[in-house]
This record gives structure tokens, sequence and C-alpha cells, in this order.
């Protein structure tokens, strides 16, 4: 009897010895065997910081056991110290990041920064959330021919850099208005408008949604979408005003990344992994409870998106100048 | 607008085995979240948000608001204890609460504050209930300009607060203002005075100041002084005990009555935060009160203002929350996180269709603060214990608290460095007799300030909107005259006596 328990003692003390380092073994060749992290520029709370914790913890399902993906904040400049802390990360596949890319991308083509985003790898993409031009909705203003003809509108805007697109979509269907900037968030720009010191707003519209339903914006335009949202079907695209080019480079790309030159086979992992998570009916479940959309692209055709992104950004580098250095 | 039949309904859910253990959970993770600097009510919030996934919204509400509700009273015991406020709002409890630890009376103190701030969450939350109706007028008053004048006020507030030494409280407030332009130009991006530090980039945070000034400095002046905080008093002194400090309370209840209401105003308009809230309606106490000469010296009646009003302010922040998803604090955004989680539209509708939500959150706000007075004042007397700790053994423990604190805020060593540069500091300001609380308001108010004077240019009105915004006239007028006060009065006792003397 008491044999049998130091045998069955023995076993049961050796086993996983043994498998552990059998493990190890395979492993060390194989990745991941340790916890990743997922760098936020966003304060805790808010739509990054929703949209990576229910993802992170949909891809600990696809990982293998005691792999964790670790969320932290890093909030600070507009995402730039989270995005250069990414970039400047070892490229070994466990530190991953979620840019806010237009921003950073407008940034860097006018002033030098600490990283590259035509360099980074691209993991995957959660949404491309259009923006929507919306007034209050006791304004005079009842259509974007009104707009176009009002004189001395308001704007409110977070800043002149993390907004440049939505200045440029304005001009480009002829509405000329001068911008406040400064607003921490889009409700303090919302409330802005609402209390009469700005005529109209612009964000996107996962954060505009719930004034939208509640009846207290009311949507004039869609930006970066190329059909209609069923949601709002009134709402006319920039294409169907005459601006169809804009389209693809307007709006708020919630996208995933990585440092430059992570290893192939770590990428095509990686890249697998949150595309499953993304996919994972409970974590879809999760953010739609939450009130999050997704439309989740892959790496590779992230990649595609973003390269052409990019491009057509550099396209109106010029054009888009002039609202980025302007202060007033 | 006030159902009552869903009141009773809320209350009912509230008042079961069930509803109670979850409210006594929520209250003693929220005290021990706002007792430990660095972590806050929304670390708590965000901490218990996933592990409400698969609860009842109505069972969720009561978990979260309980933690949040007890969470600011948390707070109050470091300001008390060790000069280190538990959250940023708190700041203005160190004035006078510390002091009063230093005098033995520190069970006097942790029992006002129990009191003071359950009185002014339940003032706000009162008045929350009633204010449903008539609340977008009041936040839709305040623009621009009106945040201006407000940041104006409290800039003011320095000459109040460095009587004796204005020139000095001067100097050290338009330090604050210098500090507070540290950081990207919130309106263009550009940088300025950031030395290339990427940490630099989002400006001096409040907080590792906050640490580094009042709780850093008193650490390095306790190894000095080697003594206890509580002095070589040993022995308590008299009529210092925890049900005094309730008794001090209660008796001031008009105090109260008025710090609540100034907190509650500034609740109400988002942006502003708990931490003006407290350094408001200190001076304000301060102002008013006959024999002020003790404020800052240990008057408990500065804990209960500080106290009062940035519990009451909770209540304020509510309304704009609910009412249009405009979050009114840090802690309000986290919970509005946490409803639409649970399928509430947040919006005018919450009060017709999720009333009972509605209900809940404040009653478990207002539970919860009962709860954590409750605890507070059993265990005030043994947390007050800490005083009496030779610094030897207390103080290196303070210190990683504290540093541990400020790296947690952002998961940043710089942060780290600004705690101990504020800590050195504000040791050499408290030796040359500069006021420390001077320089917070400035790199509290600095940004605020900057920000609303270059958005009113922008807008339609421009300047003008300072002087033809009735409000902010208002606001205006009344920091001139608080300020010309002391010299009219003075003019006039002096032009009396003339008057007598013939």
């Amino acid at each position: 009897m008491r044999k049998s328990i130091i045998v069955i003692a023995a076993i049961l003390f050796i086993l996983p010895t043994v498998l552990t380092s059998f493990t190890t073994v395979v492993l060390a060749e194989d990745y991941p065997a340790k916890d990743i992290r997922w760098i936020l520029g966003g304060k805790p709370g808010g739509g990054f910081d929703t949209y990576a914790r229910t993802i992170a913890s949909a891809m600990e399902n696809y990982l293998p056991k005691g792999v964790n993906v670790i969320v932290e904040n890093k909030p600070g400049a507009g995402h730039r110290i989270a995005m250069s802390s990414v970039y400047h990360a070892e490229a070994d596949g466990y530190t991953m990041g979620m840019p806010m890319m237009a921003g950073l991308f407008i940034q860097q083509m006018y002033e030098k920064q600490r990283y590259d985003m035509t360099k980074v790898d691209w993991l995957g993409m959660i949404l491309h959330d259009p923006r929507v031009l919306a007034v209050p909705s006791d304004s005079q203003y009842k259509n974007v021919e009104d707009l176009q003809n009002a004189k001395d509108l308001r704007v409110p805007i977070n800043g002149f850099a993390s907004e440049a697109d939505v200045i440029l979509a304005n001009e480009s269907i002829n509405i000329e208005a001068k911008y406040i900037a400064g607003h921490k968030n889009s409700n303090e720009a919302v409330l802005a408008s609402l209390r009469g010191d700005a005529d109209a707003v612009v964000f996107t519209y996962g954060s505009l949604r719930d004034y939208i339903r509640d009846g207290q914006l009311r949507p004039l335009a869609l930006y970066g979408s190329d059909e209609r949202i069923s949601e709002i079907p009134e709402t006319p695209t920039l294409a169907e005003l005459g601006q169809p080019d804009l389209n693809k480079i307007i709006g708020n790309f919630r996208v995933i990344a990585g440092p430059p030159n992570i290893p192939i086979e770590r990428l095509s992992y990686l890249r697998e992994v949150i595309w499953k998570a993304m996919n994972d009916p409970k974590c879809q479940e999760k953010l739609e409870k939450a009130n999050r959309e997704i439309n989740p692209k892959d790496g590779e055709t992230t990649q595609q998106i973003m390269d052409e992104l990019m491009q057509q950004y550099l396209e109106v580098k010029k054009e888009l100048k002039p609202y980025y250095d302007r202060e007033n | 607008m006030f159902h009552f039949d869903t009141l009773l309904f809320a209350l009912s859910m509230m008042l079961t085995v069930k509803g109670i253990l979850v409210m006594f959970i929520g209250t003693i993770i929220g005290l021990i979240f706002g007792a430990i600097p660095g972590l806050s009510g929304v670390t708590a919030l965000i901490v218990l948000i996933p592990m409400t996934y698969g609860m009842d919204p109505v069972i969720a509400m009561l978990l979260l608001g309980s933690a949040y509700g007890a969470a600011t009273y948390g707070g109050a015991v470091p300001a008390i204890l060790i000069n280190t406020p538990g959250e940023a709002p708190n700041a203005a409890t160190v004035l006078d609460g510390f002091p009063l630890s230093q005098k033995g009376k520190s069970g006097m103190a942790l029992g006002a504050a129990a009191t003071a701030s359950t009185m002014g969450g339940l003032f706000g939350l009162l008045v929350a209930f009633f204010f449903i109706p008539v609340l977008s007028g009041v936040v839709l008053a305040f623009s621009y300009a009106e945040f201006l004048m407000i940041t104006i006020f409290g800039l003011s507030m320095i000459a109040v607060l460095t009587q004796g030494t204005l020139l000095k409280g001067l100097i050290a407030g338009g330090l604050g203002i210098m500090f507070s332009c540290v950081g990207y130009d919130p309106m263009t991006t550009e940088l300025r005075y950031t030395f290339g530090l990427e940490f630099l980039w989002d400006g001096i945070q409040v907080v590792p100041a906050l640490f580094g000034l009042l709780a850093l400095g008193e650490i390095m002046d306790l190894l000095i002084k080697t003594l206890p905080i509580a002095g070589t008093t040993g022995k308590r002194a008299p009529g210092s005990g925890v049900w005094d400090g309730v008794m001090e309370t209660l008796k001031r209840s008009f105090l109260t009555l008025r710090c609540s209401s100034i907190g509650f105003f500034i609740g109400v308009i988002p942006g502003l935060g708990g931490t003006v809230a407290g350094f408001f309606s200190y001076v304000h106490a301060k102002q008013t009160c006959r024999n002020s000469e003790g404020f800052g010296q240990g008057d408990v009646r500065g804990v209960i203002a500080s106290e009062a009003a940035n519990d009451a302010k909770e209540g304020g922040a509510l309304l704009p929350t609910l009412g249009f998803g405009i979050p009114g604090s840090a802690a309000m955004a986290v919970l509005l996180g946490a409803l639409t989680l649970h399928g509430v539209e947040i919006g005018q509708s919450i009060f017709i269709k999720h009333l009972d939500i509605v209900y809940m959150l404040l009653l478990s706000i207002l539970g919860a603060h009962i709860f954590a007075a409750g605890i507070g004042l059993a265990l005030a007397e043994k947390m007050a214990l800490v005083t009496r700790i030779r610094p030897a053994i207390f103080t290196p423990i303070l210190l990683m608290i504290c540093l541990l604190g400020s790296f947690t805020l952002r998961n940043s060593m710089g942060d780290v460095v600004i705690t101990i540069i504020f800590g050195l500091l504000g040791y050499e300001m408290r030796k040359f007799g500069f006021s420390r609380i001077a320089l917070l308001l400035g790199l509290l108010l600095g940004h605020t300030a900057e920000v609303s004077f270059r958005q009113t240019l922008m807008t339609r009105e421009g300047a003008m909107s300072f002087f033809s915004r009735p409000i902010s006239l208002t606001i205006l007028i009344f920091t001139l005259v608080s300020l010309s006060y002391p010299y009219i009065s003075a003019y006039i006792r002096r032009r009396r006596k003339v008057h007598h003397e013939k």
C-alpha cells in the first residue's frame, strides 16, 4: 500500500517534469512560449481598450495554455508614445500594438517621428469606422447644401493633426468652416455643438451612434464608406456627394500592428491567432454588447489596405498640408 | 420623472441577502483601491467590470456603484494619515487632515472625513434624484468662456491660500502654470519644453507631481526629524476620538451643506473634476468661517469642507453621464462603458427605459457611502496607529507605495522620476515657505485655462464672449470682488475709525 503510494507520487512528480521538458524542447523552436504584450495608446475603459481587452481574451483560447495576452495602457501624445514603444520593441512576435493609423501617419508625413508606419508589420484590422457629419437635431441646417451655403460655420475637433482628413473631406464638398481644436474627446466636442458653440461635428460613426439614436444629433453625410449604413439609410455617402476618391482614406482604421520585421513564421502564426480571435462568436457577441462593431480583415489584407491608404495619403500630401499646419 | 414604485423596486432588490453581500464586497474593494495611493476608484471599476459580464445588470450596477462610492472615502485615509492623497480629489484633505494627525488627532480627522463624505455623498445623490428634469439647462450653460473664468477664479484662490506670503504664493502658482505648459500644444500637437524626452510629451501629470510635492517631501522630513507623525505626544490628545470627529461634522451641518453644494455644481460641469471641487470648497470654508487662522495647521473644518465636496461632486457628475452620455469624471467614463456593456443605452432615454438601473446605481452609491463610513469609523482608531510608528520602519514602505503608485498610473518610469524631482522641489519649497498648494493649483488649472482661452477666441463671438455671456461675466465680477474684498473692508474699517475719532 505504502509502496504504491510512493510509486504514484513518484509518477505524479516525474511525469510533469518530463512532459514540461518535452514541451519546452518543442516550444524552443516553436513560438509562443511566453506572454504577449499588447501596448495601447488609449486609456483604460475607452474604445481602443475595449476592443483590445475583448480580443486579447479571445486570443488566449487559440494560444498554447499558459500564454496570455497582456494589455498595457500607455496613453499620451495622441498614441505616439505607445506607437514608438511598439515600433522599437524587439520583433520577436511578443509585442503588438493598436495604432491610431491616420493621425500617426499624417504626422509622420510632415515631421520626423520615432516610428515609421510604412515599415510596421500589420497583423489585422478590426474595423474601418467611417466618419459622420452631423448637426444638433434643432439645427437650422437640414442637409449638406445648407452647410455649403452657410457662412462662418464652427466645427469642434480634437486636434488638427488627428483630424486633417475631416477638414479635407469637408472642403472637398465645399463646406467652409473654422475649426475649434483642443477638445479632449468626441464627447466634449459633441457637447460644444449641443450648447451652440459649434454648428456641426464630424466623428466616427461608432462614437456618434448613441447621440444619433437618441435623437440629439442629425446625420447629414457619411465620410469613408462606400455604401450607406443601414441604421441611417437617408445619409448620403461622400461618393454620392461627388467625391468617390476620398472615401478610402477617411475614417478611423482600427488596426493591429507589430514592430517591423517579425520573422515570417511567427508573423503568420500571430496573424492567424488574431484572425481566429476576431471571428470568435463569443468575442463578437461581447463586442456587440459593448456597442462596438467589428468587421475583421486578416493580416495580408490589412497590409494591402494600409499600403494603399498610405499611398493615397502621400498623393494628397500637398493638399493636406495647409490643414495640418493651420491653427486658426 | 420621479417614479416611486421603481425606486421601491430597486430598494427591495438591494435589501436582499444577495444584494447586501454584493454591496459589502464592492465597498471593501472600493475602500482598498481608494486607500492605496496610485490605485483609484477608476482602477477598481476596471478590475471589476470583467467580473460582471455574466451578472444581472441590476446586480452588476450594485457591485460597481458600491465599489466606486467607497473609493472616495478610502482616498481620504492616507491623505490624513500620511500626507498622501489616495486619489487626486483628496488632495485638499491633506491641507488640514495631516496637521491634525501631527497633533495626534488623526482619529478625529478620520471620523470627520467619514461623516463629511457620507453627508456630502448623500446630499449629492439626493439632489441628483430631483435635478434630473432641469439637468440639460445647467450643463449647456457652461461654455469655453465660463471654463476660463472658473479656472481664473480657481487661480485667484492662491491669494486666499497664501495670506501673508502672497508674493511667494504667486511665484509658486506661476511655476505651476509654467509646468502645465510642458508637453504637446493642445491645439496644434507641437511639442513644448520636452527636451526630447518621450515621457514629457503628454505633460507633467498631476498625480505624480502630487505624490512628490506632498508625500515625498513629508517622508524626507520624517526621516530627518526621526519622530513619528504624531510627534512625541504618544498619548491621544483629548477630544480627538473618532466620535469627536463625527460630532464636529454634525455640529457644522451648514458648512457641510454649503461645501456639498459647491462640489455638486462642479461635478455637473464635465471637465473640471474632483480635485478642483475639493480646493474650491476648502477655500470657501477658509473665507467664510470665523476664526479661520487655524486653517492649514489642523482645523477639522478644512477636512470637512474638502471631503464633503469631493463626494457630493459624484452625484453631480452622474447627471451629464446618464443624461447626455458625456462623462462628468474619469470614473463616470468607465461606468458608462460598463453600462453599455450590459446593454443599457445611454442618453435621455435611460430615464424612461432603464429607470430601475439608474435608481440602483444611485442607491448603491448611497449604500456604499453608509457602509464605507461604518467600516471606516470602526477601523479609524486602528488605522490611526500608523501615525505612532517610528519613521525608520515606516518611511521605506511609504516611499515604495508612493513610487509604485506613480508608476502604475501610466506604466511609465518617467512618472517616477517626476515624483522624485517634485519631492525634492517640495521639500525645498516647504523649507523656504513657498506654498506647494499654489503650485499644484497652477499645474491643475493651467492647462484648462490655456485651452479654454484659445477655444473662446475661436468661437464666433471671440474674446467678447468673456463679457457678453452672463455667467462668465458674473464669475469674473465675483473673482474681482473676492480678490479686492480684504482691501475694501480694511479701507472701510479705517474710514470708520477715522470717523469715530473725529
